[in-house]
């Protein structure tokens, strides 16, 4: 088992006639203005691949952690029915969020592959105070 | 001329005075039935080889053209509008019992094969039954249902709503 990718974004959706996934606004990082914050709309999207001889369903587990702090825990039936491809879209309302630092996504197969992936929430009122400290030089 | 005829008896329109003048007069008298509609849930092959389906099948050059052209097509919206995909596929498996004499009874067949292409992937019954139909007499039957095959990729879809413990 392989995963194609995996990413968290603003939505995504699929084509009702060509069945074709498109992903919007991918999210790479998210500033704060102020902390702590709720995300309010996140998107996870990914595509696991099996090989021909794994089973149709498989139980995937995900995990949000936030600065290495556990966010939320889920089970997740995931669907190959006779092909090799699978996407999973979780849709997601309301993520906590109490400092910044990396907000990783893992979505583990027992016996398969690991889809994974990490955004940094940055805190903008943090960095202010930053550029103030170090104002910049001229010559 | 175009004025005589507006006010002419065999125009059909009636004057808005006149029309005022009979308040009690019904322009309907028969009563409409919606129940004994002749569109049902088939469709005649004829009905759906449009000319833009029939050019279609005629210039495409490869079955992915194909399959691109007619998902795009008003034939294969209009099938997908009024026809079950289980209507679907017995439609298509009847047209394939009948050797096709023309070259254009072969459009209502693809036209039948594209739609088949917005089925649930995860409908497995339906998916077998589509896998065991003989394309033979279509030149790129095989290969289009491969096609849609390969793109008919399940997602899985999950919908959360996380309770902010920041509120405590």
């Amino acid at each position: 088992m392989r995963v194609q990718f995996a990413l968290c974004a603003q939505t995504a959706s699929i084509d009702r006639s060509t069945n074709r996934l498109s992903i919007f606004n991918v999210v790479d990082h998210f500033p704060a203005s102020a902390l702590p914050i709720v995300i309010p709309a996140i998107t996870f999207v990914s595509v696991i691949e099996s090989d021909r001889d794994e089973g149709k369903n498989v139980k995937g587990v995900l995990e949000i952690t936030a600065s290495k702090e556990f966010v939320a825990r889920f089970e997740l039936p995931i669907n190959f029915v006779n092909g090799r491809l699978a996407r999973v879209v979780l849709n997601f309302q309301g993520i906590p969020i109490r400092q910044s630092g990396p907000v990783t996504f893992r979505l583990t197969i027992p016996n398969g592959a690991t889809a994974e992936t990490t955004f940094q929430v940055i805190n903008l009122a943090q960095n202010e105070a930053i550029q103030i400290s170090q104002p910049a030089t001229y010559s | 001329m175009g004025q005589g005829l507006r006010d002419g008896s065999c125009s059909g329109r009636m004057p808005l005075l006149r029309r005022r003048g009979r308040r009690g007069h019904v322009l309907q008298v028969t009563k409409m039935d919606t129940n004994n509609t002749t569109a049902g849930p088939t469709i005649g092959p004829r009905a759906i080889a449009t000319p833009s389906a029939s050019e279609a099948v005629l210039v495409a050059n490869t079955p992915a053209f194909l399959v691109d052209r007619l998902r795009k097509d008003v034939a294969v919206q209009y099938v997908l509008d009024s026809m079950t995909p289980q209507e679907i596929v017995h439609a298509l498996r009847e047209a394939l019992a009948r050797p096709a004499k023309q070259a254009t009874e072969l459009v209502p067949r693809y036209v039948y094969l594209v739609a088949l292409s917005t089925i649930d992937p995860t409908d497995q019954g339906l998916w077998k039954e589509i896998m065991s139909l003989d394309l033979s007499q279509l030149e790129w039957g095989d290969a289009i249902r491969r096609l849609i095959r390969a793109e008919a990729v399940p997602t899985n879809t999950f919908q959360y709503t996380l309770s902010s413990p920041l509120r405590s």
